[in-house]
């Protein structure tokens, strides 16, 4: 996939080389790993008080047959499962014009969007050329435009561009449309169990399984380029971290210590995990680990449980939770174990645990003791104001999307482990419908590089 | 020749007797402008008196033997006669003093009437003397009721002409002063009155200012209910939109400045008031601004 238009893609050069990479990866993927039926629907519990009405006209096609694929139907569903958005049904529609010349804003005026997308796609030799343009309905005005040549097996990772370009336009924020989502799925009854690690797109298609054992397997762990995951397994009979790069499926173990290996943290270089490890007197501690060279750094050293460290968006702390007050609550030390004694850094409630820094940096997102409910809550690392985002009674495990602008998070519903979604200003809310199995843990990946 | 002696006598004695009643009418009354009493009253008498005197009897002869005989004839007829004379005399005494009776009755009968009517007239004199004394008095004192009652007329009218004089003078001095309380009273409520409309007029414009706020802030409220907040747009961000409107509302141009959010939140507001037009009206078409700013702070969305 390559832009033809340069004019609204800054980065389109490394975009064009990511999508190179991307095809190669998922090309393999789909030879290793047979595709799954979508386990994720995303339904959105919780929209935006006022959504923004946008037309989403359907593409035009020229080329033999059919379109090889529904561009617009993918990017009004992304637009609209964002929450923020509100599509314009297609019946409603007083024109379905491919071009912008072709647009009458006074027919848009009418049926009240504020933006109209119109695109077509063209068959070029064997590849396909995505064109889209955004206007402005009010203003006449293009917004947004670009041209994608592709393959038309990429046409839907291309449309969740396409989506990702039209939403950055409109809100300012960052499409997620085209980033994925690992997480746990647990299926059978003990002893019969069976532990997969599933990474699908973030609207849940395109799912396939990185790792099945009758094992536990928990913890995974986005590297910050996206390529790899580390994660614990209990394969061996007892907790070791490993990372897998996904487009080989190669792996390997970076921690099999005596005792605890547990919750891999990369850090935002790419060279290092923070974890936890056990001690021979079994009390946990914090390190981080140097993957060249598997030098390890022991940055707690308390007789308190030290755990589920994360990163700061800079990498120069380490954030994790500590009892050593007590109760639960979130210390934040400097990762190269320059200093002796962390910082405590929540303070509202008595338990704050499992934190995770967005990747803006501006907050902390941590599983709080509300009166009893154990929900999900961002605190501004800055005012260190805590907002509660989730209304469940055992959130748990929240993580950040790459723009900061949402989380997701694991709950339980009606007994069964369910993934939730919440914007990080709390205002709207989705449910990630997973088909029979326990889903838990899910992390966010970081934007495609 | 007696008779006619007596009759003079009579005749003397009746003019005499008549001349002392004029003399005594003469004598006590003054006539006055009244007119003497008749004359025709002492001429009928004398002719009455006239007949008496003749029927008056001769004195008797003496008498003789034959002549006594005749004598007593002539005695007897001497008696008779003079018995008859006498009869006569008597007769005629009778009469002269019947007719002396019926003259002095009538000479009575006249002094009666004469003094009746003496008295008549000095009663009627003094009647008429003291009705004209009374009427005298009755005019004088009528003329002086009259005079006092002119007088007092006049002193009453003097007087009520001062006195209305006098009331006018007051009345006009009460007047020019109520005039003058009146214009300070009016000047003192012209000058509350323009107090006061100045400071309606103030507060008119207050109101009309504060009329010309709220109807901005109508238009500003429409528009922010039809904004939406780009969700990657910071809190407390504010930004000023220039919005020309034709009077029938509808947005000739918007022009978002001064906004620091980035070109999704400029849009987003020039959208917002796009969305809104037509804006609303003023209720008073006088307040209608063609030319609007508005500010907007992004955490005031809903």
């Amino acid at each position: 996939m390559r832009h033809l238009s340069e004019k609204s893609q800054k980065n389109s050069s490394s975009s064009v080389a990511f999508w190179r990479q991307w095809l190669v990866f998922a090309g393999l993927v789909l030879t290793l790993a047979a595709p799954a039926r979508a386990e994720l629907v995303i339904e959105i519990t919780r929209g935006a008080v006022k959504p923004i009405p946008i037309a989403i006209v359907p593409f035009g096609w020229a080329g033999p047959g059919n379109a090889p694929g529904d561009a617009a139907g993918v990017i009004r569903s992304d637009l609209f499962g964002s929450g923020r958005f509100d599509p314009l049904a297609n019946e409603d529609m007083l024109e379905r014009p491919a071009r912008g010349v072709d647009i009458d804003f006074d027919n848009w005026r009418l049926v009240a969007v504020d933006y109209v997308l119109v695109g077509r796609l063209e068959q070029i030799g064997d590849e396909l050329a995505l064109t889209y343009q955004l206007f402005d309905v009010y203003g006449a005005r293009q917004v947004v435009a670009d041209s994608l040549v592709l393959e038309p097996r990429e046409l839907r990772l291309a449309s969740h561009r396409v989506a990702d370009a039209v939403f950055e336009a409109i809100t300012g924020v960052k499409g997620v449309f085209a980033t994925r989502v690992a997480y746990i799925s647990v299926s059978g009854r003990p002893p019969e169990r069976t532990y997969r690690l599933i990474v699908a797109d973030a609207d849940g298609n395109n799912e396939y399984v990185l790792l099945e054992s009758a094992q536990p397997i928990m913890s995974p762990s986005w590297s910050p380029d996206g390529r790899q995951l580390a994660y614990v397994s209990f394969e061996s009979g007892r907790a070791a971290v490993y990372v897998q790069t996904l487009r080989t499926g190669s792996r390997r173990a970076v921690s099999d210590r005596p005792g605890v290996n547990n919750a891999p943290a990369w850090s935002p270089d790419g060279r290092q995990l923070a974890l936890t490890l056990s001690d021979a007197e079994g009390n946990l501690d914090v390190h981080v680990l140097t993957l060249l060279g598997n030098r390890l750094v022991r940055l707690t050293e308390r007789r308190s449980i030290d755990t589920e460290p994360t990163w700061s968006a800079d990498g120069r702390h380490v954030y994790f939770t500590s009892d050593r007050g007590g109760a639960p609550q979130v210390y934040r030390i400097a990762a190269d174990g320059s200093e002796d004694a962390p910082e405590r850094v929540t303070f509202e409630g008595n338990y704050n645990a499992r934190p995770r820094v967005s990747p803006d940096g501006r907050y902390l997102a941590v599983v709080h003791d509300d009166r009893g409910r154990f929900r999900v809550a961002v605190q501004d690392l800055e005012s260190g104001a805590l907002q509660v985002l989730s209304d469940g009674a055992l959130d748990e495990s929240p993580a950040f999307a790459p723009n900061s602008a949402q989380l997701i998070y694991a709950t339980r519903r009606e007994g069964r482990g369910v993934l939730e979604t919440v914007s990080t200003d709390g205002l709207i809310s989705g449910r990630v419908k997973s088909v029979g199995n326990d889903v838990r843990e899910p992390v966010w990946s970081p934007y495609a590089r | 020749m007696r008779q006619v002696l007596d009759n003079a006598i009579a005749l003397i004695g009746s003019v005499a007797l008549h001349g002392v009643l004029v003399a005594l009418l003469l004598i006590n009354f003054d006539w006055g402008d009244e007119p003497p009493l008749p004359v025709q009253t002492t001429i009928k008498a004398r002719i009455v008196s006239d007949e008496t005197t003749v029927s008056r009897p001769a004195p008797p002869a003496e008498p003789s033997a034959a002549e006594i005989a005749e004598r007593q004839r002539q005695e007897a007829a001497a008696r008779e006669r003079r018995q008859r004379e006498e009869a006569e005399r008597l007769q005629r005494e009778a009469e002269a003093r019947e007719a002396e009776a019926r003259e002095v009755a009538e000479r009575e009968a006249q002094a009666q009437a004469d003094r009746e009517a003496r008295e008549a007239a000095e009663r009627q004199a003094r009647e008429d003397a003291e009705r004209e004394a009374r009427e005298e008095a009755e005019r004088q004192a009528r003329e002086e009721a009259e005079r006092k009652a002119r007088e007092e007329a006049e002193r009453q009218a003097r007087e009520e002409a001062e006195r209305k004089a006098r009331e006018e003078a007051e009345r006009r001095a009460r007047e020019e002063a109520e005039r003058r309380a009146a214009e300070a009273r009016q000047a003192e409520l012209d000058a509350q009155l323009k107090d006061a409309l100045d400071a309606e007029l103030a507060r008119q414009g207050a109101i009309d200012q504060g009329l010309q706020e709220k109807y901005i802030e109508v238009i500003r409220q429409r528009v922010r209910r039809a904004w939406r907040v780009p969700a990657g747009a910071a809190k407390d961000i504010v930004c000023t939109v220039r919005v020309r409107q034709l009077r029938s509302g509808d947005v000739v141009s918007v022009v978002v400045s001064d906004c620091p959010g980035g070109e999704a939140l400029s849009r987003s507001l020039s959208i917002a008031v796009n969305r809104a037009s037509p804006l609303p009206p003023p209720d008073d078409p006088s307040l209608f601004e063609p030319n609007l700013v508005l500010r907007f702070n992004t955490s005031e969305s809903e």
